[in-house]
């Protein structure tokens, strides 16, 4: 099938940045239970407890943030990619 | 043995913690490269209304990926150096232990020969106390171990609290759970089940507003030295408020490449603008974009010194001589509580810093301090300046043209050398080297530290009071918590009072006064 050259440019293009988007976001999504795991090992092990406290808020901020950045990437590659919803969606 | 108990954590179990952090780091340093050129596919044929959107998330969520990995990568290093701190201070107790119990063991062998009911012999006796001394010798270095110990646990605590605050501000004072929350919803994605086209944007809609418009490339890259500009307040837009990584913007990577940028200033006039620059901000008489015109040819130059002939004043000198004197007479005499009141009675200090804070980013606004204290920081060549060779030759000028200045810091130097450092102009100089180096060495969380008490320091020098008061007194937290190990072993109780009032202030900077870092880019 030849790429779509629609009002908001070439869909298949997009769509293909919009995978490796989608992709990307799976990727970082995934590392937010190693990053919480690594939070409560390590302040388990720290002895200092301002460190060990330190730790365990880590392990939850950027466990999260991961998640998020995860999830904003996903979102991402759903409008790239979904040529035919995004263009309508996005005003292209 | 009683003097030998084991500083708390166990080395190996935190080191072993780490590993599963190491390939994340890794992925997240090579999905930044691939989100890059997602995102930089899509929008090289994205055209349409909406595009623009999607442009500017795109810097938003790169910037947060770059985040995440920067933030992670420091507190690995942070863990892993305390770690092996641990490990190696428990290695040691140990061994002392064991030197004491062989000086134990061999008294009582000593003392055990004789019979019992005999007179106690002079020489055993003195073996014994030998023994004993010894003794008390090996658990003091014991202690000393482990309070090494809690002071690096409690460093690593403050950069891994430094890392947190990027994610979500003020985090020390919530639990896990109540960041996880903060975190989802200052990203937008709390109620957020699953991603469709439908809800896409919405989903989208903080990572629009992290970087200043202005600084996004067509791809949906950063333009770091338009973000620098903007930061600085040379940029036609001021930066949209609410960004989430605000404090990580400042130390990426971007900012290092603005400082490397060639200027167009000639090297024979570069250190004469910059002097000019720095001291006639306080005046209000130079405009920056003026004296760099100016600063294209020594002939235009010259004719610019001559319309402003008051240029080179720095102003308060007696005030500042009287404060300065204050904190150093503290610091030396030991009246170190009279010191810690001084810095934490200066107008408490969130207060405080944030009014510096609003003093600087208005200045650096309108009077273009934050790009002279910058291009302090470059040297002729345009690159970063070796050893802080450049802002020495300024703090120099600066003690010439203020002998008041000069005999001030004089005084307080003493005071400071025992930390290593200087206070004043030339300390100005030492410690923009030391931000220079620091952003040379990507270390960026120190280049933020070090760039803010540089900043301070020149504010002290600069700004009316009381901007000028919190400024100086500020920097010398910094600096004291900075070296609050040395201080520790130069004198225990007194290091262990002023590394606690100093930590607070080190960290209210860096919490407190956020503008400082955008302001000058760090």
């Amino acid at each position: 099938m030849l790429a779509r050259a629609a009002v908001g440019g070439n869909t298949e293009t997009i769509g293909s940045g919009g995978a490796k988007l989608r992709r990307s976001g799976k990727a970082i999504d995934a590392m937010e239970k190693p990053i919480q795991s690594f939070g409560s090992a390590s302040a388990g092990a720290a002895g200092e407890p301002t460190l060990a406290g330190a730790l365990r808020r880590a392990g939850a901020a950027w466990g999260s943030f991961a998640h998020g950045t995860g999830v904003h990437l996903q979102a991402a590659g759903e409008l790239a990619s979904n040529t035919s919803a995004d263009l309508t969606c996005a005003g292209g | 043995m009683d003097g030998f108990e084991l500083p708390p954590g166990d080395p190996d179990a935190l080191l072993s913690s780490l590993r599963p952090l190491e390939p994340v780091i890794k992925d997240l340093s090579t999905q930044s490269g691939r989100v890059k050129s997602g995102f930089a596919t899509a929008l090289s044929e994205w055209q349409g209304a909406r595009a623009d959107d999607f442009r500017m998330a795109s810097a938003g969520v790169q910037a947060q990926v770059l985040a995440a990995h920067d933030c992670l990568h420091d507190i690995h290093t942070a863990v892993s150096s305390y770690a092996k701190t641990l490990r190696s201070a428990i290695h040691q107790i140990k061994d002392l232990e064991k030197q004491a119990e062989a000086r134990r063991k061999s008294a009582t062998a000593h003392t055990g020969h004789g019979p019992a009911s005999a007179a106690p012999d002079p020489g055993q006796m003195m073996a014994a106390q030998h023994a004993q001394t010894q003794i008390a010798h090996l658990q003091q270095e014991a202690e000393k171990l482990r309070r090494h110990v809690k002071t690096a646990g409690q460093h690593a605590a403050r950069v891994v609290e430094q890392a947190n605050n990027a994610a979500v501000p003020n985090s020390e004072s919530l639990t896990p759970s109540e960041i996880s929350r903060k975190v989802l919803s200052r990203m937008d994605v709390r109620s957020v089940r699953s991603v469709s086209a439908a809800n896409a944007w919405s989903v989208l809609s903080s990572t629009e507003k992290i970087v200043p418009r202005n600084a996004v490339l067509p791809d949906g890259s950063v333009d770091a030295s338009k973000l620098a500009d903007d930061l600085t307040g040379k940029g036609g837009e001021g930066q949209e408020d609410g960004g989430l990584l605000e404090d990580v913007l400042q130390v990426k990577e971007d900012v290092e490449n603005y400082f490397m940028r060639p200027r167009e200033i000639p090297a024979s006039v570069a250190d004469t603008v910059q002097l000019l620059a720095l001291a006639g901000v306080n005046y209000r008489r130079v405009n920056v974009k003026e004296l760099l015109n100016a600063a294209k040819s020594p002939s235009a130059l010259k004719a610019y010194i001559a319309d402003h002939p008051n240029l080179v004043r720095l102003g308060e000198e007696d005030k500042l001589t009287e404060r300065l004197e204050t904190i150093s007479k503290a610091l030396t005499g030991g009246e170190i509580e009279k010191a810690n009141g001084f810095l934490k009675g200066t107008g408490a200090w969130e207060k405080g810093t944030k009014a510096a804070g609003d003093w600087l980013a208005k200045t650096a606004r309108d009077e273009g301090l934050g790009i002279a204290l910058k291009g302090a920081l470059l040297g002729p060549d345009g690159k970063l300046a070796a050893g802080g060779e450049t802002m020495a030759k300024i703090g120099g000028k600066m003690i010439e043209v203020s002998p008041k200045i000069s005999e001030a810091f004089s005084k307080v130097a003493p005071a400071l050398g025992t930390f290593g450092k200087a206070l004043g102009p030339l300390g100005v100089a030492l410690q923009a080297g030391t931000t220079a180096k620091d952003l040379a060495d990507k270390k960026y969380g120190a280049a933020l530290l070090d760039g803010s008490q540089t900043v301070l320091m020149g504010a002290s020098l600069l700004a009316p009071p009381p901007a000028d008061l919190i400024c100086g007194a500020a920097a010398l937290g910094i600096m004291a918590w900075q070296h609050r190990e040395a201080i520790g072993h130069f004198a225990e109780k007194v290091g262990d009072d002023v590394a606690h009032g100093a930590e607070k202030v080190g960290g209210g900077i860096v919490h407190g006064a956020e503008k400082l870092g955008h302001v000058f880019g760090l």
